[in-house]
């Protein structure tokens, strides 16, 4: 009942909300709402078993008995965190809205809330069009908030973002139709369930582009590259980042994009080990082109969050080296850099959002000298840039060292690529922290029109979560990689011939 | 060449060019009347093929009565100006001789290409429904076979009257004053 | 051959007696009180009535009757089967939304409502007959019946200018149609030597590819369907008519008679008939594949709203075309032919949501709806918006609607049947449709304006909620729902 109550509470949530009648208890009330979420999600760590890697809480409905579709939701070590970072992420967006939507509001929190049960719905779902449900539902609430209360070429952003990613959605249905229809020659019955896509054994010919498992490979990955972004599919990014409201943007870079690296994990790596085993050196590849990529294109980019959208393009690549470079390193490192990226990008956008409310301009240029003016938005600023360029002792080191060190051990070409992704990620960072921050006054820190103020306390609950997480995860990463390790262990131990079972006694229904 | 033969080629290039004449024509009574002699080879057609009712209804209520309502209301019309508006010039003549030309060229085509399976199709063991007096079984065939579509056939002229009387009296349309 | 005739024939037809006698009580009250028109609601309510009646003997007869193995009536006119009773009950369904929005709409309220009613239900007697047909020429009684009514029910339209070009082009193109249909009808007679539709199809295995006329025959015979639900190359006619008949109207056209005239399609053509001859099953794949891309590219171009909806619909029914397609090569048939109707289902309620927005738009008989001037409606009506925001994601596929179960089960018989290429366009045609379905949500929410629908109009208003709730409620049901549909065509 717990993984029920987590996905659908929100939209609960975003149902009273909407029909709130009092303006002013409306964003205490949403806040409240979300805290309530996060404090829920923390209740599925009473649950939880570290040492087993089955999956676990799970529930498990008939619901379109003809096509073998069940509801079906399901947490291991993989997705726990995940979760635990979208109801985290929840609360500190709104918080660190409060000011900056202020014409419907509502229609603002019931779109927020409904997005965060269609990403929980993603993270748990294991039945194939139960997640292509939530997937797709998660476009619609994000669309509308780029959309309306978003910046001024929101419209063009919002319809890229949506059309891209439903292109690579549509795909991966056709795939999803055509393996049930597999799962029904293998197995007598029709099923959608993940589990049942694991024990499939599609056929792989190698070298060929045109076998069963490739194709419906690509489809699935195409869905799943596009949202993470990856090289060349990332254009809708910088768009839809630099076009979105703050809150939009925290959870856009740190949740959202987390699907996508997340899709690749639960459902095309395990379910066509052949294919990803074959492959894996193209996505290294353009993980690597990505991580260069985006970081050559934040260095000249004038404008901090299109700054900070590439430099999420830069970090996602390494994920994806990570992740196929399918070793126990890269794969550790992965996952946790999804959590890192999570952290320190929100914190990012948010901290661009605290500039931008104050002075309405986000143009490097125009800035200077900002840490003598504000100065714990400096330090603040300046934890999040360290934890960004992944400095030992934040989180960001953790999750790159271990990604560099499985992709060393995959294939050291790419190690030695992406590690020149390590130093060009300081310079971006470092170069703009030092253009806005330090150096003469810039006019709109010189202003004596418009006096900056700095954090207010509000701000303050915002950002300190968020620093402690930087250096919590930075310093005793073991006590979250605790829960995640036997998953991950039995993810990269069973690499070619993944199954999933469900842990004995923990299944509520069948 | 038998006299059948003859008489059907005859026949049916009659017909042809009379409804070829109904839509080519600029003047509106020149059409009608193409689409009575239309009729006329029509029924003559049923003659031939000895369903002797049909042919006399074609002509009672087709050639008869329909018609003459047309012509009556065209005698209603300055038809001075409906031809003026019709003949618009020798490019739009062209067109209308191009459009004919290629439906019926299409058409030709069609039946040349099948022509090898129209000769060699024999009677698939259909039996002449009909023996005898056409009339009588095409009576009994219509109230015991075919009595729904009969009946259905009912409600629909009812649907046709009274929408026709309707359209007549709504206002509005093109040349309405309001 | 003797052919009984008994009361249980006269009870099978039933529903559309209800319909033909509620649709003579209009205008005999109105002879009766010397050509004075009686106050609209009072023949709102009989012809709902009418509709209610056919409805409720329409379920009893299938009930009562429909379980036998041959649930014929008239000595093989017609047939009261799944297909029947659920395309039927259907269509009197989105008929009584229809007829609300006519109530309201300005260019079909007024002193002839009363003949407009008439003409409606005898529209959708037309459509019953249509839809039980099995015999072809009762297919055709029924096309006619409903096509003749429909043509008058447009020009009567107070509108000036466009609804009489649209009616003037419905008529002449549908009358072209439905005389290719009937040509390709005798040439099938010719060559099986009946017009009954089993026999039909029991013959046409053998003679698909021995006889050259019977294949001219059926290829008429789909020519003349392909234009009835607007088939590329056969569509032109779509947006002209639609554009310019009252909305009510088009609404009319674009559900209830595209659903039967479907379902008279499926019948006639879903049988193993497209597997007998490759260059059928070809000629309609392409059909199909040039159907979506037409009507989703046009789309696009398109500033009236009403136009765009229109090819909306084209688009619409090149899905559906891949739906019956299926049932045709597949050898169970049920499951093909459960995914059509299910999804005719579904794009029925779409629409006549999506229309009945536009009719409320409408000030008078003349105000024609832009796209653009649909700006800020969002914050003068929250509710309409949404619920248009709910029917355009659906008819974008947008998970959880109804919409998108429809394409999904649409698209897995398909799959199913191996016809993967097809599925394959039909889903990037979706994607190319969310473009021009996000623009009116885009205009709504995003734009600022002074858009405002002529107030009032409650009977619309509830034909809007009502389909926007089904549309969402029915997603989330809609494997029970889809297993009705399938056991009642087993």
């Amino acid at each position: 009942m717990l993984l029920s109550a987590v996905v659908f509470l929100p939209m609960l949530f975003a149902l009273i909300v909407a029909l709130w009648p009092n303006q002013r208890t409306l964003r205490p009330l949403a806040l409240g709402f979300a805290l309530i979420e996060f404090a829920l999600s923390l209740g599925i760590f009473y649950y939880f078993d570290p040492s087993s890697s089955a999956l676990q809480l799970v529930e498990r409905y008939p619901w379109i008995e003809r096509f073998g579709i069940t509801y079906f939701f399901g947490i291991d070590g993989i997705s726990l965190w995940l979760v635990i970072l979208t109801t985290f992420l929840t609360p500190v967006a709104l918080l660190g809205a409060w000011k900056s939507i202020e014409e419907r509001v509502r229609g603002f929190l019931a779109c927020v809330f409904i997005l965060e049960a269609a990403m929980l719905g993603t993270f748990l779902a294991m039945d194939a069009v139960f997640f292509y449900l939530f997937w797709e539902l998660s476009l619609v609430p994000m669309y509308f908030m780029i959309g309306i209360w978003g910046g001024a070429r929101r419209i063009y952003a919002t319809v890229k973002f949506f059309i891209f990613t439903m292109v690579g959605s549509v795909l991966m249905l056709v795939a999803i139709i055509y393996m049930m229809f597999l799962t029904a020659e293998a197995f007598g019955t029709m099923s959608a369930s993940l589990l049942d896509f694991y024990r499939l054994d599609i056929p792989f010919i190698s070298g060929q582009f045109l076998s069963p498992q490739t194709l419906m490979f690509s489809a699935f990955a195409l869905a799943f590259a596009i949202k993470v972004p990856v090289f060349p599919l990332h254009t809708w990014l910088p768009d839809a980042h630099v076009e979105a409201p703050t809150p939009g943007s925290v959870i856009l870079a740190g949740v959202m994009l987390k699907m996508g690296t997340y899709g690749f994990m639960r459902w095309v790596m395990p379910v066509f080990p052949e294919a990803t085993v074959h492959y894996a050196w193209f996505f290294m590849l353009i993980g690597v082109i990505g991580i260069i990529y985006g970081a050559l294109v934040a260095m000249v980019q004038p404008d901090i969050k299109k700054l900070v959208a590439y430099s999420s393009v830069s970090h996602m690549g390494y994920i994806l080296i990570g992740l196929f470079a399918l070793n126990e390193f890269g794969v550790t490192g992965g996952l946790y850099q999804m959590l890192n990226h999570g952290i320190s990008t929100g914190a990012l956008f948010l901290l661009v959002g605290m500039i931008y409310e104050r002075t309405h301009s986000r143009e490097i240029s125009r800035y200077g000298g900002l840490a003598g003016v504000l100065p714990f938005f400096t330090i603040a600023f300046f934890i999040v840039t360290l934890s960004s360029i992944a400095v030992p002792m934040t989180n960001g080191f953790i999750g790159e060292f271990l990604i560099l060190l499985g992709a060393f051990q995959a294939n050291s070409v790419w190690g030695y690529f992406a590690v020149s992704g390590v130093v060009l990620g300081a310079v971006y960072m470092l170069w703009m922290f030092k253009r806005v921050f330090f150096g003469p006054q810039g006019e709109l820190v010189k202003d004596e029109h418009h006096p900056l103020h700095d954090l207010s306390v509000r701000e303050m609950f915002v950002l300190a979560p968020m620093i402690v997480l930087v250096f919590w995860m930075g310093l005793y990463p073991s006590f979250f990689l605790n829960y995640s390790k036997a998953s991950l262990d039995h993810f990269v131990k069973n690499q070619a011939h993944y199954e999933l079972a469900i842990q004995s006694g923990k299944e509520v229904a069948q | 060449m038998t006299p059948d033969v003859f008489l059907f080629w005859f026949l049916a290039l009659t017909t042809v060019l009379a409804a070829l004449g109904v839509i080519i024509s600029a003047n509106p009574i020149y059409s009608v009347l193409s689409l009575v002699m239309t009729m006329v080879g029509v029924a003559a057609i049923f003659v031939t093929l000895g369903a002797y009712f049909l042919a006399g209804v074609q002509l009672i209520v087709y050639a008869g009565a329909v018609l003459v309502l047309f012509v009556m209301v065209l005698m209603l019309f300055d038809l001075k100006h409906e031809i003026h508006a019709f003949t618009r010039g020798p490019v739009t003549g062209a067109i209308k001789i191009a459009a004919v030309g290629l439906l019926g060229g299409m058409i030709v085509g069609a039946i040349a290409l099948s022509a090898n399976s129209l000769m060699k199709t024999e009677n698939n063991g259909i039996q002449t429904v009909i023996e005898g007096d056409s009339t009588k079984a095409l009576g009994k065939l219509l109230f015991s076979q075919y009595l729904f579509g009969f009946e259905a056939l009912g409600v629909l002229l009812l649907v046709v009257a009274v929408g026709a009387v309707a359209l007549a009296r709504a206002k509005g349309g093109t040349h309405a004053q309001h | 051959m003797t052919t009984t005739i008994g009361l249980g024939d006269l009870f099978s037809i039933s529903p559309m007696i209800a319909l033909f006698l509620a649709s003579l009580i209009p205008i005999t009250v109105k002879v009766l009180r010397g050509n004075v028109e009686q106050p609209p609601f009072a023949t709102l309510i009989q012809g709902l009535g009418g509709i209610l009646a056919a409805a409720i003997l329409l379920l009893t007869v299938f009930v009562l009757r429909g379980q036998q193995l041959n649930p014929t009536a008239f000595a093989n006119a017609l047939v009261l089967d799944g297909v029947t009773v659920s395309v039927g009950l259907m269509t009197l369904l989105v008929s009584a939304g229809a007829l609300l929005l006519m109530y309201d709409n300005p260019a079909t309220r007024g002193n002839q409502f009363s003949e407009l009613i008439f003409l409606a239900l005898s529209s959708i007697t037309g459509m019953l007959i249509l839809v039980s047909a099995v015999d072809l020429l009762v297919v055709f009684i029924g096309l006619e019946t409903m096509s003749l009514s429909l043509y008058m029910m447009i020009a009567i339209s107070h509108e000036q200018k466009l609804s009489k070009e649209a009616a003037l082009k419905y008529f002449i193109l549908g009358g072209f149609a439905s005389a290719l249909f009937l040509y390709g009808v005798a040439f099938i007679f010719g060559t099986v030597g009946s017009t009954y539709l089993p026999q039909v199809i029991a013959s046409t295995g053998a003679l698909i590819s021995s006889s050259r006329l019977f294949l001219f025959g059926i290829t008429m015979v789909i020519l003349g369907f392909c234009f009835k639900v607007s088939i590329a190359p056969f569509h032109a006619w779509t947006p002209d008519v639609y554009q310019g008949s009252p909305t009510p109207h088009t609404a009319f056209m674009a559900t209830a008679v595209k659903a039967v005239s479907f379902a008279a399609f499926l019948r006639i053509i879903a049988s193993n008939a497209l597997v007998g001859s490759e260059n059928l099953f070809d000629f309609m794949q392409w059909l199909a594949v040039i159907t979506m891309i037409v009507g989703n590219v046009a789309a696009i171009l398109q500033n009236n709203f009403k136009r765009m909806l229109a090819y909306s619909s084209i688009a619409h029914s090149g899905y559906l075309l891949v739906g019956v397609i299926t049932t045709g090569v597949s050898d169970d048939m049920s499951f093909g032919a459960s995914s059509v109707i299910f999804y005719l289902v579904a794009y029925s309620l779409m629409t006549l949501g999506a229309f009945a927005i536009v009719s409320l738009m409408e000030r008078d008989e003349n105000h024609s709806i832009s796209i653009d001037s649909l700006a800020g409606y969002a914050r003068k009506r929250p509710l309409m918006a949404l619920c248009l925001t709910v029917l355009m994601l659906s008819m974008a596929g947008v998970p959880p609607t109804l919409g998108f179960f429809g394409k999904f089960y649409l698209f897995t018989s398909a799959i199913g049947e191996g016809l993967l290429w097809l599925a394959i366009w039909a889903v990037l045609n979706s994607v190319i449709s969310v473009y021009y379905y996000l623009r009116p949500i885009v205009v709504m929410y995003m734009k600022e304006g002074e858009a405002m629908d002529a107030g009032g109009m409650f009977a619309t208003r509830t034909a809007i909620l009502v389909s926007s709730f089904f549309i969402v409620f029915l997603g989330l049901i809609s494997g029970p729902l889809f297993e009705v549909i399938e056991r009642t065509l087993s």
